[in-house]
């Protein structure tokens, strides 16, 4: 038998390459964004100096954060809402005992599979002038021309892409939740008058589902914060800016004006931003769940 | 809204039920699997169709006279081959080191007993939530002074753990009793050989989970090797498809062919281990 102190030992092996890799890849780049944004740096220099506050005050006097900002929470609530309602839709049809439901799961999980890249490329032609998009809003007398480069579609065009490849992955999610809830519920609620499904789904699987809800909620808000790729090939940010994120604006700083001390600020503030929502939800649905039982 | 309750419903046979319930929900099924797969079907069409086609939007539903040579000619143009190589190198490489750093770790949270146990499983946890763009900027920096930029040292070590396989590994060895560390010990074996040899191997539905959800991700993955590659020829097939969109913006057919070539690895990957992924996506979705 080892002893327990050999014991430790060997903890300590097993976990230090697992530990160090986190420690230098996120612990420590964590430390540097926020130690960057309080300083200012063109990406070069070979000094760093400090600048308290002011790269953050650069940054929101900047004449597009306001844009940047709004984008950002029209892209998320706009992405998270709807892929999740859908993949939720989703979920419950294909949960029942139909024939092609596997088809059913199949086709709406594909989407999601496929790149960023690659879905946004196929967007890109869908939504260009003569592409699919334009012919099929052409039935209905609205000829919108290539959406991408269009200021007032661009961005939900990106939107409906995006739900598009998001939905099958919370229709999974869903799945696994709606698996856990047991038949007979159901039919103990049938027995108390609950027939028709609204009813049956407002009081019996909505609430039942909340656990699933709070994860769904919380990955999709975390994905939704990340997105670039799609932005990055189906619109460049553009045009005039209107679909700008908080991400793409990070790397359009650092990368394109050499603002590396707005870009660490710009990315600090995101990590705040990602933190607060995802601690909110956590103390929201304990409360709630206390509040349940 | 529930009205004076009609008296309890005899039970119904299944086989009464289910065509009623299906024509109810067919429509939404039609309009779901339209939805989500018709754009499948369309990029395959328009992959195969010609130039005119694709610049007049004359496509037709269905591709009569498809050109195959599309997708030669979309291969041929870049180097996608050394991309795929490329991607290949990486994909391979940061799976293999997932497994190992996570399936050593997660022996190490799940079976050992040490101070701060509790601590160092949150710590890597919660590094779940950081979105990589937001330490990007460091790891780049980091990645220059080494002089790493368009290595595969860029593309590899900074990605060489995931707290997601380190979470899934302790899941599953939690479920493993004791006895089978009890017995191996008594037998002398010490805790390495336990890990590698008892519990590894018992770990396997994990390790399929783990490597087809990494692989997938790594062979999709744009904004690392966006950031840490500079020339074509350590591009990985994303950044390759991208540059061939700048350079061919609107050969939409040979774009289209890249296209569908690119995610084929991805859809035989998924149609290999189903199960495991979508049984990997959705645990970790239960047990949060």
């Amino acid at each position: 038998m080892v002893g327990q102190r050999r014991l430790r030992w060997w903890a300590a092996l097993f976990l230090a390459p697992a530990v160090v890799l986190t420690a230098v890849f996120f612990y420590y780049p964590m430390a540097y964004i926020l130690w960057l944004s309080m300083h200012h740096w063109n990406g070069l220099s070979p000094v760093k100096p400090f600048t308290g506050l002011a790269e953050f005050r650069h940054l929101f006097k900047q004449p597009i954060f306001g844009l940047v900002i709004r984008n950002t929470a029209i892209f998320v609530v706009g992405t998270v809402v709807p892929s999740i309602a859908i993949g939720l839709a989703l979920a419950l049809l294909a949960n029942r005992r139909l024939p092609f439901r596997s088809f059913l799961r199949g086709v709406s999980f594909a989407p999601y599979l496929v790149s960023f890249v690659s879905a946004g490329l196929a967007w890109v032609w869908m939504g260009s002038s003569g592409g699919l998009f334009d012919h099929l809003m052409g039935f209905l007398g609205f000829h919108p021309g290539n959406l991408v480069d269009n200021p007032s579609y661009a961005l939900l065009y990106v939107i409906a892409m995006y739900t598009w490849k998001m939905a099958g992955y919370n229709m999974v999610l869903y799945l696994a939740g709606l698996q856990t809830i047991p038949r007979e519920i159901y039919e103990a609620g049938a027995i108390d008058g609950l027939q028709d499904g609204w009813t049956q789904f407002r009081t019996i699987t909505w609430p039942l589902l909340a656990e699933s809800t709070f994860f769904v909620v919380i990955i999709n808000l975390i994905f939704s914060f990340r997105a670039f790729s799609a932005i990055y090939v189906m619109t460049n940010g553009g045009p005039v800016n209107s679909t700008t994120t908080l991400v793409y604006y990070i790397w359009n700083l650092a990368f394109v004006q050499n603002s590396w001390g707005q870009a660490a600020a710009a990315s600090a503030l995101l990590l705040i931003v990602v933190l607060a929502l995802t601690v909110g939800m956590v103390r929201y649905f304990t409360k709630e769940s206390f509040r349940a039982s | 809204m529930v009205e004076a309750t009609p008296a309890p419903k005899a039970p119904v046979s299944p086989k009464r039920r289910r065509p009623a319930e299906f024509w109810r929900y067919v429509p939404y099924m039609v309009i779901a699997i339209v939805v989500f797969g018709f754009p499948f079907y369309w990029i395959i069409v328009g992959s195969l169709s010609s130039n005119t086609a694709i610049a007049t939007g004359s496509i037709p539903l269905f591709p009569l006279h498809p050109r195959w040579a599309n997708y030669r000619d979309a291969w041929a143009y870049t180097n996608f081959a050394r991309q795929v190589l490329n991607t290949l190198i990486m994909a391979v490489a940061v799976t293999a080191s997932q497994v190992i750093t996570s399936s050593m770790a997660g022996f190490a949270l799940a079976r050992m007993r040490f101070p701060g146990r509790q601590a160092l499983f949150i710590g890597f946890v919660a590094t779940l939530i950081i979105p990589f763009q937001v330490i990007a900027l460091p790891i780049f920096v980091l990645m220059a002074n080494l002089h790493w930029i368009n290595t595969f040292g860029a593309l590899i070590v900074p990605t060489a753990v995931n707290a997601f396989g380190i979470f899934l590994y302790r899941q599953f060895f939690l479920t493993i009793p004791e006895s089978f560390e009890e017995a191996a010990m008594l037998d002398g074996a010490n805790p390495w050989q336990v890990l590698w040899r008892v519990y590894w191997p018992l770990a396997k539905p994990a390790t399929v989970t783990l490597s087809l959800l990494t692989f997938i991700a790594e062979w999709n993955s744009f904004y690392l090797p966006f950031l840490f590659t500079e020339t074509k020829s350590m591009y990985t097939v994303q950044l390759g498809l991208v540059a061939f969109q700048g350079e061919f913006a609107t050969v939409y057919n040979l774009l289209m062919a890249a296209t569908v070539f690119i995610s084929i690895p991805v859809f035989v990957l998924y149609l290999m281990g189903q199960r495991a992924i979508i049984e990997g996506i959705a645990t970790t979705g239960t047990k949060g």
